[in-house]
């Protein structure tokens, strides 16, 4: 447990430490580099500051609620009723999550272009709707929401899953109605995951970078990591203003994460005994068509339609919006290209060694680290679940700097620059978070009395621990497993600074198509993609339903 | 003395565009043919050297097949393994400080680096000086003076339109960079957004007082903002926008070729970027960087960039695309080695149109 939590906090302090100690220094990097607040006067001067922080507030606050009430609302649906098109919900939540957030954005810009965008394209034709104009901070919001509602989805289902149903029934049999006992007994026990998830959401979406670059810089919006990709990328780079901006949402995140443990710390939310028990589905009755109408639409909005895009995108050798003449232009000469752009092979087969490793070693020590900090008894585990949480506080374009810059200059007796352990090390920390929420939703869930039967009946820690916490976890263990493989196949953020020759991914090969402009590569490649992460997300699946109790699914 | 009242007195960049045209007009006329050589590079010596240096490494902007086939090509040529990765043009400065400041060395030489890039990392003392016989070839204003850096291709920043949706519109085809500052033309075109460069040029041409008039009247008609040239051109082919301003000409035909509904327009002045080759003072493999280097120069090589991958080169005695480069266009390169200047340009211009620093 020791070594699990030191590795931990040396991965998510590391990279953290180094941006803010870049936060105060000026020059950073240069040789005449000093302790000095100037970064953070210069950018608390700038007139533009408030501006920046009210839309990335805004971005953040507006993406969270629109992502909670569609992922909590659909897993809930999904698990815990008789709802229609289940398939449709599950894909629903998991096709928005594989697809890469520059592959997504593109999508979205092909739909919703003022004037080439398929659907204002088809509203203004048929229905003689004004165009919705994407470039826009509602247009950001709806795309990245779209994007990180299944984020949401993943932890709610996993919550619902693991819920006894027991409450409910006691509060139905009381007389309370099912929308009484979903207010004040499901929605009440979920709280913990709803409040992670918000968090999870928002400081995802103030750290994210590919919508903000390709919707928000054309619609004149600037967030913060418009500016810290501004400040990185301006010669020479301004390390320690690009990190005084990552120290604000430090601020903002470390905020969030109090609250978040504050509201957790309870302990009033596990519903997981020693009893057996099957989580109950609700029937909807009269209600049910409007569920699977509302399911069927939203799979449409969320996934058909910018899968349909890119699908089609992908057959063409320049987007044109779909019509007869545009059928006889159709080629899989793409698909060709793709396969025969340089470096594209080798940045698949990166991409599996170094989303797998990740994925393994974050759900490993995830696990081991939720234990300490929900179950032991350890004083100022409270500081643990703090620090293994700043990862998600830090926009990953600067965890890739920071990262780099610490195994390029601390004076360690190995070297991971010019290694794909450099991107694993990267991939992990920005993981852990994500495995941490994941991994903690779950064992609160599970009460102590199971682990002090099996402690009383002779069991060390580490049988209990494998044979109680383990299979009761899996559901969110593999969740948070498929979580961190598919981040690290998407990232870009953090992998732009930390690749090098013959250590591409295919995030990388995507963003190089994209700032090249070959968006119908993008396409062929983000289909191939797509296909792929499906596949795996099918076979880990399968193997969690072998492994995990029968009785959750 | 401002360049705005004494341009047409006295300019060394105006007499570097007329020196430029009279070359432009030699170099596109049919050049008579040299005598035979031995090969792209004629100094054995150096060509030993660097084969027992076994390997080069390279950091390439610009698309990646084109830096995979140079690659190809020299690797070919010389039995010199070639490694190569691709960054974004203002990425490649970035990673290489970073690498210089942890002592890593993880590149020989570096190739497409935009000119203003290069200054600056001249100025920070990356490169290795070396003066390399084909630079004798090389257009004037497309080097460094000092031995640090030589252009091995040439952007023309162009203006390019959809002609089928400007017809639709009932607008004339833009044929100035005035033009794209009209009332019929707000919102309706593309600009990448780091165009530091291009100002410099046309401030350079124009005088401070015209260009600054012209970079706000762009402001005020509200463009849409792009993170590269590239981006723009797609983007006037599908439609979204109707033209591109300051894109890179030889993409427009490359575009247009491909049955793309797209056309080119070579305003006054056309702005010149340059697209640079030069070595790193902490190269690990420094002869095959040198022999890598004259092998880009050379005129064998610049006259295939030419014919199989649509680039535009420096060299005077190399046949450019006529439509890319010809004598009734007036042409201008920025001075980069103002760097002062440049970084004033680059805040006036970045206040104009309110981006950060």
């Amino acid at each position: 447990m020791f070594g699990a939590s030191l590795a931990l906090v040396y991965l998510s302090v590391v990279p953290v430490a180094t941006m803010l100690y870049a936060s105060f220094h000026s020059g950073f990097l240069s040789n005449d580099s000093h302790w000095s607040f100037e970064n953070y006067v210069r950018l608390f001067g700038n007139v533009t500051f408030s501006k920046v922080f009210a839309n990335t507030m805004l971005y953040g606050a507006g993406v969270a609620i629109v992502a909670l009430g569609t992922g909590f609302g659909f897993a809930f649906l999904y698990v815990r009723t008789d709802a229609p098109f289940k398939a449709l919900g599950f894909a629903t939540a998991l096709v928005p999550l594989i697809i890469p957030g520059i592959l997504n954005a593109v999508a979205w810009l092909f739909l919703a272009s003022p004037r080439i965008g398929l659907l204002n394209t088809m509203t203004g034709s048929l229905l003689h709707l004004p165009p919705f104009n994407v470039y826009s901070l509602p247009g950001m919001i709806f795309v990245q929401a779209m994007h990180v509602a299944p984020t949401a989805f993943m932890m709610a289902a996993a919550t619902f899953a693991s819920m006894d149903p027991s409450m409910e029934e006691a509060a139905i049999v009381s007389g309370a109605s099912g929308l009484v006992a979903y207010r004040r007994i499901t929605l009440a026990l979920a709280r913990p995951a709803i409040v992670a998830a918000g968090l999870l959401v928002f400081i995802q979406t103030i750290a994210s970078f590919e919508v903000p670059q390709l919707i928000g810089v054309p619609a004149h919006v600037s967030v913060f990591t418009t500016r810290i990709y501004e400040a990185l990328q301006g010669y020479p780079p301004d390390y320690g203003g690009a990190a005084s901006i990552g120290g604000i949402v430090l601020v903002v995140a470390a905020l969030g994460v109090a609250l978040a443990n504050r509201l957790n710390a309870s302990g009033r939310h596990a519903t997981v005994t020693g009893k057996a028990f099957r989580p109950r589905r609700i029937e909807l009755g009269r209600a049910r068509p409007l569920a699977g109408a509302a399911i069927l639409v939203f799979f449409i909005v969320a996934v058909a339609l910018p899968l349909a895009v890119v699908v089609w995108s992908s057959f063409l050798p320049i987007f044109e919006v779909p019509s007869v003449a545009a059928l006889h232009h159709l080629t899989l000469t793409n698909y060709a290209q793709m396969w025969a752009y340089p470096l594209i092979r080798e940045s698949l087969v990166n991409s599996f060694i170094t989303s797998i490793s990740a994925g393994a070693i974050v759900t490993v020590l995830t696990a081991i680290v939720a234990y300490v900090t929900l179950k032991s008894r350890v004083r100022g585990v409270w500081l643990l679940d703090i620090l293994v949480s700043l990862p998600i506080a830090v926009p990953s374009i600067l965890m890739g700097v920071g990262i780099l810059f610490w195994y390029l200059v601390a004076p360690l007796p190995f070297h991971l620059y010019g290694t794909l352990m450099l991107l694993i090390v990267g991939f992990v920390t920005i993981g852990i978070p994500y495995g941490m929420r994941y991994a903690s939703s779950g064992i609160s869930q599970i009460r102590d009395e199971l682990e002090e039967a099996a402690a009383v009946s002779g069991a060390d820690w580490t049988t209990r621990f494998l044979r109680i916490y383990v299979p009761l976890l899996m559901p969110s263990l593999l969740a948070g497993f498929l979580t961190t493989v598919i981040i690290a196949f998407r990232e870009i953020s953090v992998a732009i600074f930390l690749y090098s020759q013959r250590t591409e991914v295919v995030s990388i090969a995507i963003f190089d198509l994209w700032s090249q402009g070959q968006y119908p590569a993008i396409a062929a490649l983000g289909c191939v993609l797509v296909v792929i992460l499906l596949s795996l997300v099918a076979l880990v699946s399968r193997l969690g339903g072998r492994v995990a109790p029968s009785r959750y699914y | 003395m401002q360049m705005s009242e004494n341009w047409k007195k006295y300019s060394p960049t105006r007499a570097v565009f007329i020196v430029l045209t009279a070359a432009l007009l030699a170099g596109s006329a049919e050049a008579p043919s040299p005598a035979a050589a031995p090969g792209p590079v004629d100094d054995a010596a150096l060509i030993t050297r660097a084969k027992a240096d076994g390997q080069l490494s390279i950091y390439g902007a610009g698309p990646a097949n084109l830096i995979d086939a140079k690659a190809k090509r020299f690797e070919a040529a010389y039995g010199i393994k070639v490694t190569w990765q691709r960054l974004g043009g203002s990425a490649i400065p970035a990673r290489v400080a970073i690498e210089q400041r942890g002592g890593v060395s993880g590149a020989d030489v570096l190739i497409g680096v935009s000119g203003l890039a290069t200054e600056q990392m001249k100025r920070s003392g990356f490169y290795a000086q070396y003066r390399p016989p084909e630079a004798r070839s090389l257009l004037p204003g497309t080097f460094d003076p000092d031995g640090y850096w030589f252009a091995h291709q040439i952007y023309t920043e162009t203006i390019c339109y959809n002609p089928v949706k400007v017809k639709a519109l009932g607008l004339k085809p833009p044929r100035s960079w005035e033009d794209l500052a009209s009332k019929d033309w707000r919102g309706q075109f593309a600009l990448f957004k780091d165009s530091w460069e291009w100002y410099a040029a046309l401030k350079s041409f124009l005088g401070a007082g015209r260009a600054g008039d012209l970079m706000r009247s762009y402001a005020a008609n509200n463009p849409s903002i792009q993170g590269s040239h590239q981006i723009g051109v797609d983007l006037t082919i599908a439609g979204e926008v109707l033209a591109g301003a300051n894109v890179f000409g030889y993409t427009c035909l490359l575009a247009k070729a491909k049955g793309s509904p797209i056309e080119l327009v070579n305003p006054t002045p056309t702005v010149i970027e340059l697209g640079t080759i030069g070595i790193l003072k902490t190269a690990s493999h420094p002869a095959a960087a040198r022999l890598f280097e004259r092998w880009m120069l050379s005129k064998t090589v610049e006259q295939w960039t030419v014919d199989d991958l649509g680039e535009t080169v420096a060299r005077k005695d190399v046949k450019n695309d006529p439509r890319l480069l010809n004598a009734k266009v007036r042409y201008v390169i920025s001075n980069m080695s103002d760097i002062d200047a440049i970084n004033a340009d680059i805040k006036t211009y970045n206040q104009i149109f309110n981006f950060q620093n």
